[in-house]
């Protein structure tokens, strides 16, 4: 009677547990990768999507592997995007692209797809350290803030050695500056800030702030908040810093509204309007990261992961990717 | 140990079985599964910008009835081959139904001639109602061209040349916009003459070549790309906007709405794109459950003004929230 229970209870344990017989895997032919973006209304963040839809037909055709694309905007909102990345691994994406709304949530987006076991690049918005390391699986591609605002600085600091007077219009010897600041939980907002005006002090121009004010990224509001300064401080105001060329070509909107002029002003991330500014003389400046290696590197990343290939990109830290920038200066 | 506790010990572990096989398996419980019904939509240009509005109402559709939406724009704009590949790629790659907006309609009605369409189709941007199709989405754009046309009539009583803009042969909706349009012109005596291609040729040299002292000309965009290039010459070149009494067009993409506002685009036809969206992928998913035989959406028209934007009425169609 002993025998027959056990043989009973082993056979039952053999029917729960089951038989996974192994296959043998096969190349694939098409690749599935999610896109989340933080806000598809972002300038630059558009910019980037247009050349990583590009790369990605690109490839298609070079490669003769079938990519799908799925690109959602969260909005925003982080809860919008959590739900995005479960839909992602729900309907089987081989790879994620994150462009996290809040860089202290990534947490929650990792979790997932680590017990999926799908890779996750993330872009321009850099999850703490702490989550980027819970998993080797997961990269960073970006542009160094510090970089993009020193360059930044580089191209005031030029100007003034070349021609002070284009900065120093009131000719008292200070250059009165307005500062427009992206989120405030924004690593790059607090970076750019501080290494744009360290470097102005570097290069012995000298500095007098009047205000700044955090305007999100966005023109609309950087437009709102320039109108209040030239009302607040006419004739005051001779150059408006930017952390990024949304923000600047809102100031240039309120600029033209109330009709005054001789103000220097200058941005970072070189989108299609930001460099339209600096052509037409509206804006000095812009700093761009060449978003072709950018996407490029977002996208050959994600297929390479997908495809279970070795990775083209050198990766810092083996997480992290920089992408070149340059200055664009106006005539 | 006796016989009784042995059994009482067997019945123990059949029931822990039991339990374990109800609560953690579908042996004896089958779990329901939602179905998930693939879907490809196929337009026909190599860029998106045209498509916004509808891409929300799809994606909108998409979460609510549980389909797995691919959106698929060409490699090259309106390259009718390169549409027909990707049908059959889609078809082979598993979709349940595909959406597409045809480049070229007899392309795709000679394919489904020769019965190489195995999937339900849902057609954009054409009123065709054969048989093989399982849904037509659209406005129709007849009437559209003639409220167009007769809207503009009423806004310039005087006659005045009409110009025609259209980046290709007119065919499909365009053919049917430019019909309507052009029909109502006819009949108030108003001189129309078609341009293709005009950014190519030239918005100067067609504008002040045909310049008409003291009239302006009126200018009438058949296609989304002539109106926003049109529209970017005229913003950019102050001498051309004087030339012009007006410029019309159809299509609701913001850069439209933007060149609306501006006061550079005179006069809109609009439809619900988010609608448009919603339905294509309803439809389809109502074409693979076999809940619908055959289905047509004649999508409304409506004609605005700058001053219609941001009317409640309009504003929630051409800003749609998802």
């Amino acid at each position: 009677m002993g025998k027959k229970l056990g043989t009973a209870l082993l056979v039952l344990s053999l029917l729960l547990t089951g038989c996974k017989g192994g296959t043998k895997a096969e190349p694939l032919t098409s690749i599935r990768i999610g896109v989340s973006l933080y806000r598809g209304d972002d300038t630059f963040i558009n910019n980037l999507r247009s050349v990583l839809e590009e790369q990605a037909k690109a490839y298609e055709q070079e490669s003769g592997i079938k990519v799908t694309l799925d690109i959602q905007d969260a909005k925003g909102s982080q809860n919008v995007q959590n739900n995005q990345i479960e839909r992602f691994i729900s309907l089987g994406c081989n790879v994620l692209c994150v462009n996290p709304v809040d860089r202290n949530s990534a947490a929650g987006m990792i979790d997932k797809a680590m017990a999926a076991g799908v890779p996750v690049v993330f872009f321009n918005r850099q999850p703490v350290e702490e989550d980027m390391n819970r998993w080797d699986q997961l990269y960073y591609v970006g542009a160094d803030a510090k970089e993009s605002a020193v360059l930044q600085g580089t191209i005031l600091v030029d100007l003034y050695q070349t021609a002070p007077e284009e900065l120093d219009r009131n000719g008292d010897g200070l250059v009165s500056y307005v500062l427009l600041e992206g989120e405030s939980n924004h690593q790059d907002s607090l970076i750019r800030t501080e290494w744009s005006i360290q470097t102005l002090k570097d290069g012995n121009v000298p500095i007098e702030r009047i205000t700044g004010g955090i305007a999100n990224w966005e023109r609309s509001q950087g437009s709102a908040l320039a109108e209040q300064w030239l009302e607040a401080y006419p004739d005051k105001i001779e150059l408006i810093i930017s952390n990024n060329d949304d923000m600047a070509l809102g100031a240039i909107d309120a600029i033209e509204r109330a009709g005054v002029k001789g103000i220097t002003i200058v941005g970072i991330d070189a989108t299609t309007p930001g460099v339209e500014a600096v052509r037409s003389g509206k804006m000095v400046g812009t700093i761009e990261s060449d978003k072709q290696v950018y996407a490029g590197t977002i996208f050959k990343t994600a297929a390479a992961l997908a495809l279970g290939e070795q990775l083209e990109t050198e990766f810092e830290d083996g997480k992290y990717y920089w992408c070149p920038q340059r200055i664009i200066r106006g005539n | 140990m006796t016989n009784k506790e042995r059994v009482i010990w067997l019945l123990f572990a059949c029931v822990l079985a039991v339990l374990f096989l109800l609560s953690s398996t579908d042996l004896i419980i089958k779990e329901r599964k939602s179905e998930i019904y693939s879907i490809a939509v196929i337009i026909e240009d190599s860029r998106d910008d045209h498509y916004v509005n509808f891409k929300k109402g799809m994606d909108q559709a998409a979460i609510a009835l549980n389909a797995d939406v691919s959106f698929i724009t060409l490699y090259d704009a309106r390259s009718s081959r390169q549409q027909m590949d990707m049908i059959l790629r889609e078809q082979q790659d598993g979709s349940g139904a595909i959406v597409v907006s045809p480049v070229q309609e007899m392309d795709l009605l000679h394919m489904m001639e020769q019965n190489q369409i195995r999937v339900p189709l849902v057609v954009l941007n054409s009123v065709r109602t054969d048989s093989k199709i399982a849904a037509a989405i659209s406005p129709d754009y007849y009437a559209m061209g003639q409220m167009l046309g007769r809207e503009i009539v009423s806004e310039h009583p005087l006659v005045c040349p009409v110009f025609l803009f259209c980046q290709y042969e007119p065919t499909g909706g365009s053919e049917l916009f430019y019909s309507g349009v052009n029909g109502v012109f006819a009949d108030y005596g108003y001189p129309t003459e078609l341009f293709l291609k005009p950014g190519e040729a030239g918005f100067d040299r067609i504008l002040t070549a045909n310049a008409a002292p003291n009239k302006g000309i009126v200018v009438v965009a058949l296609d989304q790309e002539s109106l926003v290039e049109t529209a970017a010459a005229l913003s950019e070149n102050s001498i051309l906007a004087g030339l012009t009494a007006g410029l019309y067009g159809r299509g609701n993409g913001i850069n439209m709405l933007n060149y609306l506002d501006r006061g550079i685009i005179s006069g809109l036809c609009v439809t619900d794109d988010f609608s448009a969206g919603y339905f294509s992928v309803q439809y389809a998913i109502e074409a693979i459950t076999k809940k619908r035989e055959r289905g047509l959406v004649t999508l409304d028209s409506y004609y605005i003004r700058r001053g219609d934007i941001r009317k409640p009425e309009y504003e929630k169609m051409l800003y749609p929230i998802e």
